[in-house]
């Protein structure tokens, strides 16, 4: 089983600029299409693995970035649940 | 070969990294910035943002998010006045202002907004605090000045008027057109609130980038509306920072060659920029002193004004040390009124104007020589000046 976390947020420019902070950080996050099993204002999501999560959480608590929704994803083989971890 | 000094018009030549990073997103990346989720609009988005995250840093702007893109100086201004006042408001400015500022504050007199002219006299041009501090009123909102002066060349001291600014409440925005990538602008020291800047001068960036960082503490309404890509179901604009300001497709390849621009300008660094600039306006300045015949405008101090020098040359008219410059010498100046009446009116140059030139860190002490030189025969009429 995988599992990793999906942020979705209000707009573009606010997923580049999550995206920027992290990378600021040396960590790389992987900007995605917004998967079908969540809805979203914006077209963009981020993926995250457990070990970045810390870091976003901490940019997250800061107000530097704005995220409309996070996500934990589990994977089985071809299926994918998503769990509502934060919402705005 | 040519001469160019006429780089407040707009900058020339520019850094190559500004050409290859245009020339680069032309062929590889193409795609409209945040707009759909395939690689290529990312890629263009993320190009997009880089430029605004430079520019934050190059300006100690804490969000560069809260920095809108537009076409120009111009266009930032225009958003930022038209956003920003109402009907009894009452605005200071100075009476250097270019047109950019001077005809949007006039456009708005005629919708019941006050405005307030503080005069800067010879020799220097520069403003009095005192008269400016003394002009504010019950209603004013907000002190609109330029930073540095594509006439006189003079420099504001932004964080004395942001000083005076807080101490009344009141908002300070600043036009950097002349100043921004050639002189130090940290709008968290200086209590900037607006900030217009535009991307084909000292930030080396192509002609139509620019844009106008806001205060976070400031929302502004936006006189234009459309599609940024975000809350694209709603049929009403999004309220928050860039989009409510930032609609339509940006231009993106330009904004590419500004983040090359700025780059470029982080890794020279500005103080050493400034510093070559200072020593070519030194040159300048002293050459032009020993010129019997010639009265140069301005502030003598190198250090108190930007490489953009008018002069006027006695019994030769602007135009005519333009065009012989132009012609025989391969130097390229600007002559008359530069987009700037109300500077002209300070300085008692109306309607002719001036011989301005000026410099940016890619001059050369020798091509400052050559215009000397030249401008010795101008004067004693060893070419032909009528
Ligand atoms: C002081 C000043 N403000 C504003 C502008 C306008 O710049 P732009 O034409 O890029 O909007 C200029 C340049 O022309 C300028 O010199």
């Amino acid at each position: 089983m995988d599992s990793y976390y999906v942020a979705t947020f209000y707009s573009t420019n606010y997923a580049l600029k999550c995206e920027r902070l992290l990378k600021n950080k040396d960590i790389d996050i992987k900007l995605i299409p917004v998967p079908r099993q969540v809805s979203s204002n914006c077209g963009l999501a981020a993926r995250l693995t457990p070990q970045n999560l810390p870091d976003f959480m901490e940019l997250y608590k800061e107000g530097l970035v704005e995220v409309e929704g996070l996500y934990s994803v589990e994977q089985e083989g071809k299926k994918l649940s998503f769990t509502l971890l934060e919402q705005e | 070969m040519f001469h160019y000094m006429d780089n407040a018009a707009t900058s020339f030549p520019k850094p190559e990294e500004v050409l290859a990073v245009m020339e680069h997103f032309f062929n590889n990346t193409g795609g409209n910035p945040g707009r759909s989720g395939h690689r290529l609009s990312l890629k263009s988005g993320e190009i997009v943002y880089e430029t605004r995250d430079l520019l934050a840093q190059l300006f100690n702007i804490e969000d560069p998010l809260q920095i809108v893109f537009t076409l120009n100086a111009t266009m930032a201004m225009n958003m930022a006045l038209s956003g920003l006042l109402k009907p009894g408001d009452h605005v200071i400015t100075s009476s250097l202002e270019h047109n950019s500022l001077a005809r949007p504050l006039r456009y708005m007199e005629t919708k019941g907004v006050e405005i307030t002219r503080i005069s800067c006299s010879p020799p220097d041009f520069q403003i009095s605090l005192e008269e400016l501090e003394q002009s504010i009123q019950k209603n004013t909102r907000l002190i609109a000045l330029m930073h540095g002066s594509n006439v006189t060349g003079t420099i504001f001291p932004l964080k004395e008027i942001g000083k005076i600014a807080k101490k009344h409440s009141l908002y300070f925005m600043v036009d950097a057109a002349q100043t921004a990538g050639a002189y130090p602008i940290d709008v968290q020291r200086e209590g900037i609130h607006m900030l217009a800047f535009t991307g084909h001068k000292g930030l080396f960036g192509p002609q139509g980038t620019g844009g106008l960082y806001i205060d976070p503490r400031l929302k502004i309404e936006s006189f234009i509306r459309g599609g940024t890509g975000s809350l694209s179901e709603e049929d009403r604009q999004p309220d928050f920072m860039p989009d409510v300001l930032e609609s339509g497709t940006p231009n993106a390849m330009g904004l590419a060659g500004l983040s090359a621009g700025v780059k470029y300008i982080l890794k020279e660094g500005i103080d050493k920029i400034r510093g070559k600039e200072e020593e070519l306006t030194f040159f300048l300045l002293k050459g032009l002193k020993e010129i019997d015949g010639i009265k140069v405008f301005g502030e003598e101090s190198v250090k108190r004004r930007m490489p953009i020098i008018s002069f006027l040359v006695d019994g030769v008219s602007p135009s005519t040390v333009g065009e012989i410059l132009d012609d025989e010498y391969n130097i390229l100046v600007r002559v008359g009124l530069h987009c700037s009446p109300w500077a002209h009116e300070s300085m008692g140059t109306i309607p002719e104007g001036t011989v301005r030139v000026s410099l940016s860190y890619f001059n050369t002490e020798k091509q400052v020589d050559n215009l000397i030189k030249a401008l010795k025969e101008i004067v004693k009429e060893e070419v032909e000046t009528s």
